[in-house]
Parts: structure tokens; C-alpha cells; sequence
């Protein structure tokens, strides 16, 4: 246990002289909890709220006590490693939880989702922006550092997204005087139908609910990345519904993440777990504000989930089946004949091509020269059980139209196009 | 940074609370089934799965009242053939309405089948949770655990309890 406790003073001494409000640990518990200061109450002069297990002898019936966790890591898998440990290994029951986020710019998918049908993965790929997969349902958003993102935790049986949300609506209109509402989507509008948040779900054992709030977020980049093309693309995964966003600092301009956090943090504690507004009465029975240092040591095991959420298989693996089949027109253009189309068909199981095929009509088969078609025969050879990328579309049309320079499909029609009318 | 003056405690690493599996709630009726009558009636889990079992082979499905709890079902991750699972484990995922809802699987086994139709319509879970509806096929390796689940009258009163409770 005293190996335990230094080593947790020396993270939080190095954690505290980044912010020079943090003064050295007072005092320790039985418990090896390690307060830091007990200010958050001041008009409080009850003993420190230590963390206890006083609660856990109490029966569920008892209002339960929260807390509002604030992670100090910007590292998306980091902060989904977090919270997945905290639904896997908390017990809400008495005491409730809401995490407080946020992340360097990323783009963040739902569980069943298609990374390729959601995003622009080669536009991510090209801006070093990560794309993450995440457990709970939904569809795809966008993070950067004027993105706020919360989760809240409790047990599945008291699992409720509107009583959150409206937390949030409360705390737009106490601290920014900003008139949110919920949509019949469940998710946070503002001024009729513009989105300023996004929510999505993960129920077990436990649950949790997290929405984004859209502060100051480069929505530009948003709308770049979100916009992929996919035609020919096959999927039942799930699909986003696409809606205007708006961000809330463009409403008002007082509002910052910092400001919007605390307000929200505030807001929950000052709420029972009936969603009534409890007053500052409600904020005294709260545990308060905590720093999260999402750490191995502190979070034993959180390492091994940040690895999966790093790895491939999770973010592109996990993908469910889809097909993508696109058609080129080949022999355009050559004594006024009628166009044949070559079909080209990808079957992509947990992210990797299972099936590849090329179709031309037997009777039009002499519109492919015979090298053209060696080509793209070894190509589709070669691409069988390899991870799928759109690239290959490229390589695919270089093969098929002899370039060495990969083209888009639009610059190939746009290139037949002007060969039929100069024809 | 004056927000960040207000956050007072960091957590430590012996919080870890340990999940409490057994919820508040007690399991009502614990009914006995001797291994002869296989195939006589659909039992429930208190997880609102169910598990019909003919032979060795149990089927498996979600219950109406956790159909209608979830909503619209919009995509259905079910379990590979051939994978393995021991009593309570995550075996696969329902999504509606935004959110991932974990299934457990009712009984230990080998999953040796699943229904292609709710992977390509999840809405006849909605539609049809006990016939068409159905989620996988496992051959039972421990068929004694069938004794600690409900038929479906003990589950309809459980089902009555949980909303008293509530």
C-alpha cells in the first residue's frame, strides 16, 4: 500500500506543477486516496471529502453521490481506454459519474460503423487525423480542442439520455443564457435545427450515454472530412444521419470550452438523480470536481485497451461486411461502337478483401487489349485477403486506363466524355 | 485555467471498484427442469435473453420486452460460428436508436449457427422476437445451467417485480 501511495503522490505532484492551483497532498485515507485540496465547497467547512466505501454499505435505494471527472489527456484512444475502464470496472450504483473530454482533432466513428463510408480516410490519412472507432452505437463526429465531449455514467438501470441532455440545456441557459433544446432524435439543438451535439450509447452491465458539444470546432474540416465519396459502396453498417452543426461560441461569443465544462460540471451536481435542479444545497452532497490522470498506474490495465483502440482490427477490422461494385466503360470512343462496361467487384469481410472480380461480356472482350487485361487479372490476384483501401480504386483505374498516375473516376468519365465528342 | 482550480481530488488507483455482478434486484422463481423435457418451453435470462432448446441445440433470442425497450433495431453483431462462450458472456451487440446494447449469452456452448435474416433485416427482431427474430444456435455444454433460468411465467413476474421496483 505505501509503494502504492508514493507512486500515486509522485504522478500527481508532477500533474500539479503544471497548474500552479494544485497544492501538495494535505492528507491521505485509510484508503490510499490522495486528496489534493477540498476547496471545491467553500462555503463548505465540513471535513474534506475523502473517496470512502462508506457508500458502498448503502442500500440503492439512497440518492447517489457525484462526481465530475475531468481527463487531462487530449489522446482520443486515451480517453476511450478511459472510459470503457470505468464502464467495465466501476460500480455506479451509488455513486454516478460524468466525464468530462477532450480530444486533438480526430474523427470518431460508432461501433457499427463503416470508416470508408463515413469518412474521408485518404483526406485523413493525408492530415495525420486519426479516425477512431468507439464502442457505443451512432454515427460519426468530428473532435478538435473546441469540442467538448461528456459521458455519463451510471447503472443501466438508471440509464436516461433525455434527463443528461437537459442538463446540458440547463447549463447552456444558466451560464450563457443560450436556449437549447432536445430533439425528438435526442439530440441538442440550438435555435430550431442546428445541431450543437451528438449522442451516442453503450449499455451493459453498466451504462453510459456521451454526447459532443460543439464550442469552437473547425467545422470546415468537419465537412470535409465527413463527405467521402462511395459510390458503389454495399453496407449494412450503420449509417450517420447527417445534420447542420453549429457551434455554441457562434451563438455566443462568452462561451469557451473551459467556461462550457464548468457550467456542465456544475449543472450535473447541482442536479438529483430525478434530473430536479437541487440548487448549491445539491452541490454540498457531491463528491465535486476530479482531475483524471488516465494512466496505467492509475487505471491498471488501461494500456491493453488503449492498445486494441489503437489497433487495426478494432478501428478497420471490426467493420461490417460491405461490397463495392464500380463499372468503367472500356472501348469508347473506337469506331463509333457502343460502349461495354467493365464491372469490378469487391467483397471486404472484417476489413479485408475476401473476393475480388472482374466482369466484362465474353462478346465485348475484345475491347480490353490482352496486356491491359494480364494486368488487372494478376492486380485482383494480388489484392485477395489484403486490408481494404480506396487506393485500390486508383491502382484499379491506372491499370485499366494505362496511366502511371492514379486518376479519379470523375477525370476518367471527363476524359471519355471529351474523346466521344472530339470523335 | 481558472476552471481547473476547482478540480480538487485525483483518483486512485484502489478505487477500482469491483463490478457487483448480482444487481439489486433478486431473481424471482429458480425452476427446475429435468434433461429429459428439453424442447418444452422458451426460458428467460434476467438479462431478457431467451434460449429454446431442442436436443442439444438452444436457440437464441431477445425477449419482447427488451425488443421494445431498445427500439428500432438497426444493425445486428451476432457471433461467428464456431465461437465459444461460457455462461453471461458478451456474445455479440443490438444497436437502436444510437445506442450499443451488449447481449450475454444464456447458456455456455459453441455457437454453431446464426440467423443470415436478422443480419440483413435487424427489424425482424423487432417484428418477430421469438420466431424470425431469432439470433444464433449453440450446442449447450453445460445443459444443467438451463435449471437457473425462468420459464416464462416466472419471467413475466419478474418482469412485473422490475416495474414495481422502478
Amino acid at each position: 500500500m505505501q509503494s502504492v501511495l508514493s507512486k500515486g503522490v509522485g504522478v500527481l505532484l508532477r500533474t500539479a506543477s503544471k497548474h500552479p492551483h494544485f497544492f501538495a497532498p494535505a492528507a491521505t485515507t485509510t484508503k490510499s486516496f490522495i486528496l489534493l485540496e477540498t476547496g471545491f465547497a467553500s462555503s463548505s467547512s465540513s471535513s474534506p471529502r475523502f473517496f470512502s466505501t462508506k457508500t458502498a454499505a448503502a442500500t440503492a435505494k439512497d440518492e447517489p453521490e457525484k462526481s465530475v471527472f475531468i481527463s487531462q489527456s487530449a489522446d482520443i484512444h486515451t480517453n476511450l481506454a478511459l472510459e470503457d475502464w470505468l464502464y467495465k470496472n466501476f460500480n455506479f450504483e451509488n455513486h454516478q459519474v460524468l466525464l468530462l473530454w477532450r480530444n486533438d482533432p480526430c474523427v470518431v466513428i460508432g461501433r457499427h460503423q463503416n470508416p470508408w463510408a463515413e469518412v474521408d480516410v485518404n483526406l485523413a490519412e493525408e492530415s495525420k487525423l486519426t479516425i477512431a472507432r468507439r464502442n457505443s452505437g451512432g454515427g460519426c463526429v468530428y473532435h478538435d480542442r473546441g469540442n467538448l465531449n461528456c459521458t455519463f455514467f451510471t447503472p443501466r438501470a438508471a440509464y436516461d439520455r433525455k434527463k443528461n441532455l437537459e442538463i446540458i440545456c440547463r447549463a447552456l441557459d444558466r451560464g450563457f443564457d443560450l436556449q437549447a433544446e432536445v430533439s425528438p432524435r435526442e439530440d441538442v439543438t440550438l435555435h430550431g435545427y442546428k445541431q450543437i451535439s451528438g449522442t451516442a450509447a453503450k449499455l451493459g452491465k453498466n451504462a453510459y450515454h456521451h454526447c459532443t458539444v460543439l464550442v469552437d470546432a473547425d467545422l470546415n474540416k468537419l465537412s470535409s472530412l465527413l463527405n467521402p465519396k462511395t459510390d458503389g459502396l454495399e453496407s449494412k453498417a450503420t449509417k450517420s444521419v447527417k445534420s447542420p452543426v453549429k457551434n455554441l461560441k457562434a451563438a455566443n461569443d462568452d462561451v469557451t470550452v473551459e467556461n462550457a465544462l464548468a457550467s456542465i460540471g456544475y449543472e450535473y451536481l447541482r442536479t438529483d438523480s430525478n434530473g430536479n435542479d437541487g440548487g448549491e444545497e445539491q452541490i454540498q452532497k457531491q463528491r465535486g470536481f476530479q482531475m483524471v490522470n488516465p494512466t496505467n498506474e492509475w487505471f491498471p490495465g488501461l494500456d491493453k485497451i488503449r492498445s486494441e483502440f489503437r489497433s487495426w482490427d478494432w478501428n478497420y477490422g471490426k467493420t461490417p461486411e460491405f461490397s463495392f461494385h464500380r463499372s468503367y466503360p472500356v472501348g469508347l470512343g473506337r469506331d463509333g461502337n457502343i460502349a461495354a462496361n467493365i464491372s469490378f467487384r469487391l467483397k471486404v469481410v472484417k476489413g479485408l478483401i475476401q473476393l475480388a472480380t472482374l466482369e466484362l461480356p465474353s462478346e465485348k472482350q475484345s475491347l480490353l487489349d490482352p496486356n491491359t487485361f494480364a494486368d488487372l487479372s494478376a492486380f485482383i490476384n494480388a489484392i485477395k485477403e489484403r486490408p481494404f483501401h480506396m487506393g485500390i480504386f486508383a491502382t484499379f483505374e491506372g491499370l485499366l486506363f494505362k496511366r502511371n498516375n492514379p486518376v479519379s473516376l470523375n477525370a476518367t468519365h471527363q476524359r471519355i466524355r471529351e474523346s466521344l465528342l472530339n470523335a | 485555467m481558472g476552471w481547473m482550480s476547482r478540480a480538487l481530488i485525483t483518483l486512485a488507483k484502489s478505487h477500482q471498484a469491483k463490478y457487483n455482478v448480482v444487481s439489486g434486484i433478486s431473481q424471482c422463481g429458480r425452476f427446475s427442469f429435468s434433461t429429459t423435457s428439453f424442447n418444452a418451453a422458451r426460458l428467460f435470462t434476467d438479462k431478457h435473453e431467451w434460449v429454446d432448446v431442442n436436443g442439444k441445440t438452444g436457440t437464441v433470442g431477445i425477449s419482447h420486452y427488451a425488443q421494445d425497450s431498445l427500439g428500432d433495431i438497426v444493425y445486428a453483431q451476432l457471433p461467428d460460428v464456431g465461437s465459444e462462450f461460457n455462461l453471461h458472456d458478451e456474445c455479440g451487440a443490438l444497436e437502436s436508436v444510437k445506442a450499443a446494447s451488449e447481449l450475454y449469452c444464456p447458456v455456455s456452448g459453441k455457437v454453431v449457427e446464426k440467423n443470415p435474416a436478422v443480419e440483413e433485416t435487424p427489424g425482424l427482431i423487432n417484428q418477430s422476437c421469438y420466431e424470425k427474430g431469432w439470433l444464433f444456435k449453440i450446442d449447450l455444454s453445460k445443459p444443467e445451467e438451463l435449471d437457473t433460468l425462468m420459464d416464462e411465467a416466472a419471467y413475466e413476474k419478474f418482469l412485473k417485480s422490475q416495474s414495481d421496483d422502478g
